[in-house]
């Protein structure tokens, strides 16, 4: 019996690359973080600051027409501590050797957050309306990870 | 049930890779000249109802990332995804909300942003099963099947036998194709603009798999549509000549050439497209249309591939069974004939997949309101019908249009 071929299921492997285009508004905010600024969309109608950043303000329906400079300091509004990762094997778990914070970071003038790590802090230390500031990689290469993480003040 | 009518139309440009904008972006470049055109603001919109294959972009929900974008914040939204039908049931979709009196005005949103997404996970939600039994017997599928976005797979069996049938022939559909890429390069909605291409340009290109050739199919396409649908009133107010959805419907059939591993298809006859003769039938009926040869002005049927040029010509029962390729010899389906067929140079100039069906209708309600521009045809519009195709060949979606309401 060894020798028959599984005849009950059919095994097809799906490898998926997607290349998603990341859009005009985050672009620019992301070629801003090689120049170590985080920058924001204005809505001409209600004021409000969008980050990241986006084309059409969603409350007024009107094109975001100015970019400002936000941050580098922000507020975290709210927070997780990861402790465990996925095994690689179905529902098990092992815990990772260092717990990780990440936080929804609003930056200062702007009115939206973003979720980003919270590093160089101690866990039991991380708070809602903590004040947190941007750290960035020591070399730019104009990608998201130009801006490593938020750490305490 | 109430009247109907189409106000307002938008498009974005349609070409092979948008990478310098992100999905909401891309259907905000349909919106605005939407509203614009129409002079609605989100303030007038009771519902959105939007469409796409999100297993193509690997995006799911696009409609809650992108609808407040669209002018939908705080409104209804409802994705409607049928495969090829997508763009056509959206419609439809947008209609049973009018006609019902739950919503006045609906904003309806097809898109697909082909560049973004990965062509085996896009077979993975249209295809896969009858790819899967194509490598079960050891045939690779895939090269071609990465080439041409899908599903030519199961459309080669059917041109095979309609041609059989009929004594339509490969020559046909290489003068078909330079016929449709050359309306193509009059609508600025299109995608593929070969501008003089001719048959023999068309003969020249290489056989895919018998009987179609690179020049019978279609290519994959980023762009989006938008359409305002409403009351009579309203529509009235919007413009002088708005598009009534006159009849619609839709019908399923059996599966052709699709089954996971065995690829076995209980329908013998795949060029018979029972499914859309009945759905025309009825969409006729419910417009007050009897003879539809006659009183039909223009067609947009769904047409990825050369042969469906032919085959949804008669079925849309627009001229007797095997009959389409001697009238297209006589040239009554060009843009200056007596029964245009495919104006817009069809899906196999533009494919965004989940706009493509939608994008039907839009020419048929462009054409109507006298909008069409390079690509109006010659003839006064008062009747034409749209249509859409989808799943394993198994699925049509018919909308009669017009320029009244019922
Ligand atoms: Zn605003």
């Amino acid at each position: 019996m060894t020798d028959l071929e599984n005849v009950r299921e059919l095994g097809i492997d799906i490898d998926a690359t997607y290349s998603w285009s990341v859009g005009a508004s985050m672009e620019r905010f992301v070629r801003g973080l090689a120049d170590r600024r985080l920058l924001g969309a204005r809505c001409p109608k209600c004021s409000r600051v969008l980050v990241p950043p986006r084309k059409v303000c969603e409350r007024c329906f009107v094109e975001t027409d100015e970019w400002v400079e936000v941050g580098p300091g922000g507020t975290v509004v709210s927070f997780t501590v990861g402790e465990v990762e996925l095994d690689g094997k179905a529902g098990g778990f092992k815990d990772l050797d260092v717990p990780v914070v990440t936080g929804l970071i609003k930056p200062d003038g702007a009115d939206t957050a973003f979720v980003h790590v919270i590093g160089e802090a101690d866990p039991r230390e991380v708070a809602c309306s903590m004040r947190v500031e941007a750290v960035w990689a020591d070399e730019a290469g104009g990608a998201l990870s130009d801006l490593r993480y938020f750490k305490p003040l | 049930m109430r009247n109907v009518a189409i106000a307002g139309v938008g498009f974005s440009k349609h070409v092979s890779k948008r990478r310098d904008v992100n999905i909401a972006e891309l259907v905000y470049e349909a919106v605005r000249p939407v509203f614009e055109d129409t002079g609605l603001s989100p303030g007038d919109i009771d519902a959105c109802v939007t469409g796409n294959m999100p297993g193509f972009e690997g995006i799911n929900s696009p409609e809650l990332w992108g609808s407040g974008q669209w002018g939908g914040l705080g409104k209804p939204a409802l994705r409607i995804t049928t495969g090829g039908t997508t763009g056509s049931s959206v419609a439809h979709g947008a209609f049973y909300m009018v006609a019902s009196g739950l919503y006045d005005t609906v904003l309806t949103l097809a898109f697909e942003k082909q560049s973004d997404g990965d062509t085996t996970m896009g077979l993975n939600s249209v295809a896969l099963a009858d790819a899967a039994s194509q490598f079960a017997y050891g045939v690779e599928m895939l090269p071609f099947l990465g080439a041409l976005g899908g599903a030519i797979g199961l459309f080669v069996y059917q041109a095979a036998s309609y041609m059989h049938k009929t004594g339509c022939t490969i020559d046909h559909f290489d003068r078909a194709a330079a016929m449709l890429r050359n309306n193509a390069v009059r609508n600025p909605y299109s995608h593929l603009k070969q501008e003089g291409v001719t048959a023999e340009d068309i003969a020249a290109t290489r056989m895919i798999s018998y009987p179609l050739r690179y020049g019978h199919t279609c290519p994959a396409t980023d762009g989006a549509c938008a359409m305002i649908f409403t009351t009579e009133d309203r529509a009235k107010a919007i413009t002088d000549r708005p598009a009534w959805i006159k009849g619609v419907a839709a019908c399923s059939e059996e599966p052709a050439a699709l089954g996971l591993f065995g690829g076995g298809s209980v329908n013998l006859v795949l060029d018979d497209q029972r499914s859309c003769t009945f759905a025309a039938n009825k969409a006729y009926k419910m417009a007050g249309i009897s003879d539809p040869a006659a009183e039909i002005d223009m067609a947009e049927p769904y047409v990825p591939f050369a042969h469906l040029f032919f085959i949804y010509f008669e079925r849309l029962l627009l001229c007797g069974q095997g009959e389409a390729p001697r009238l297209f010899d006589g040239g009554v389906m060009g843009i200056g004939g007596d029964l245009p067929n495919c104006p817009s140079g069809a899906v196999m100039s533009t494919n965004a997949i989940g706009a493509s069906a939608m994008e039907r209708i839009a020419e048929c309600a462009l054409q109507i309101m006298g909008k069409a521009g390079e690509h109006q045809v010659e003839k006064e519009v008062h009747h034409a019908v749209a249509h859409g195709l989808g799943g394993a060949a198994n699925f049509n979606v018919v909308t009669v249009l017009g320029d009244r309401p019922n």
